[in-house]
């Protein structure tokens, strides 16, 4: 089909391009492409796939807008605080370009409905962010033969590639066989992530779903492309296709969807949560402070930048990258209430201070996070 | 035979240093400079299935044969998107 006058003033840069031209504009518009996740990654690639035409963009993503997504999450705005991800998502989209078909999937990506969803496309894009779902979106890519467009961010750092075993690439599987052992690999919401980097490693992401649209250009296929925003460096590794790879390799063992949770250590989220005797609550942490006759010590293991940014009064640091170093300075035999941010962090000191011979630790679930919504509400979440 | 490892991302954190050098036999291969490395750097090796290892700009194997002034790189997975 022919565009019309409105499309050809709305692409002329693009038409004028020998590379892209009528021909290149059309396959861009006959692409469809599901974005998995519209988060920092997914901004910025629904946006500019939609400004550059793409014809059909879905949008998977269960989660809703918060705060703390804005700092990188353009597709949403300060309004869209609270609503689905794919709501907000859909309306920027329509109008930015109002030509481009969006199909919203509200839903969290799973071996049951994976293979469903991504048969409707031509090309993935992975902007998710979690190794469960990195994990089963390269299987479901594989057995489907479809190109999964690949990137994922930590700090200042990201990677890109283009996995399609089908073209002869390697696949995800291919540069990590196994996944890291849980609570070895620190998510952004752990280890922050700068903002603007999704955009540089999303925008690759686009140009190479565009590259792929129109059949042009050398692909990222059999190369990562690796990025450092603090050294404003780009390195780029040669990669080959695992012929051992157990789902793209020669004898693939792997033939079918598998429990991507499970396959990543991730043990299923109780559906009310077990009381887990090492825990305590923040009204016991409250107690303790308030009532200094129970002689328990109060003490956060986060680190020093994270108490600028929010803190109990009157409980020490012990940053848990220190404890190694100052547990000495703690009395072994008094009972130690040990919160961080969020649960996590403090279940760790807590089974470091027990190995050290401690013997009256306990973790506060939930952290200064819990602190803040139950206690007190202007200690602020980060 | 000396040869450099680079850490990138968090494994800087876990190694504590962004970069080594490692002295080896010659014949050794990336597999037994990682063992090496394991011993120096314990808190990498639960990592060790779970990361993309590379000689000058290729992705390599551990049955990789080093050379002298081989320049190694490790990369761990990141998640976040």
């Amino acid at each position: 089909m022919q565009l019309n006058n409105d499309e050809i003033r709305r692409y002329s840069r693009h038409l004028i391009l020998p590379e892209v031209g009528m021909a290149g504009q059309k396959k861009i518009r006959s692409t469809s492409v599901l974005c998995i996740g519209a988060g920092g990654l997914g901004s910025p690639i629904a946006m500019y796939l939609a400004a550059a035409g793409i014809g059909k963009m879905g949008i998977l993503d269960f989660d809703s807008v918060d705060f703390s997504n804005l700092q990188r999450q353009i597709i949403h705005g300060t309004e869209d605080v609270g609503r689905p991800k794919t709501d907000s998502a859909k309306e920027t989209i329509a109008s930015i370009n109002p030509n481009v078909e969006v199909v919203i999937h509200k839903t969290r990506i799973s071996s049951e409905n994976a293979l469903e969803i991504i048969g409707q496309y031509d090309v993935v894009v992975d902007g998710t962010d979690n190794f469960p779902t990195r994990y089963l979106t390269n299987d479901a890519c594989v057995l489907l033969k479809k190109p999964n467009v690949y990137g994922s961010i930590f700090r200042f750092e990201g990677q890109a590639s283009v996995f399609a075993p089908h073209l002869g690439g390697p696949c995800y599987r291919c540069l990590y066989p196994e996944p890291p052992p849980p609570g070895m690999v620190p998510s952004c919401a752990e280890g922050g992530v700068l903002g603007v980097l999704p955009g540089i490693i999303g925008t690759i992401q686009a140009t190479e779903i565009l590259k792929l649209a129109m059949g042009k250009g050398t692909s990222l296929t059999g190369r990562l492309l690796l990025f450092n925003a603090l050294d404003m460096k780009f390195r780029e590794l040669k990669l080959r296709r695992d012929p051992k790879c157990p789902i793209c390799g020669d004898n693939p063992t792997i033939k079918e969807l598998i429990d991507y949770e499970q396959f990543c250590g991730i043990q299923p989220e109780p559906t009310v949560p077990a009381s887990n005797p090492d825990e305590v609550s923040v009204q016991e942490m409250k107690k303790a402070l308030e009532d200094r006759s129970q002689n328990i010590k109060v003490i956060d293991v986060r680190e020093p930048d994270e108490q600028q940014i929010a803190r109990v009064d009157g409980v020490p640091l012990y940053p848990l990258s220190t404890l190694p170093q100052r547990f000495t300075e703690l009395d072994p035999n008094q009972q130690i209430y040990i919160h961080c941010k969020s649960g996590i962090r403090s279940m760790k000191a807590l089974n470091f201070l027990r190995e050290q011979g401690f013997k009256y630790v306990k973790s506060v679930r939930g952290g200064i996070s819990a602190w803040s919504d139950e206690i007190d509400a202007t200690v602020p979440k980060y | 035979m000396q040869v450099t490892v680079h850490f990138y991302s968090y494994f800087k954190d876990l190694a504590g240093c962004a970069n080594t050098d490692v002295a080896l036999e010659a014949g050794c291969s990336l597999g037994d400079l990682l063992g090496q490395l394991w011993r120096r750097f314990p808190k990498l090796e639960p990592m060790k299935n779970s990361m993309l290892m590379a000689v000058g700009v290729d992705y390599q194997t551990r049955d990789y044969i080093l050379r002298e002034g081989d320049e190694v790189s490790l990369f761990p997975p990141v998640q976040g998107g």
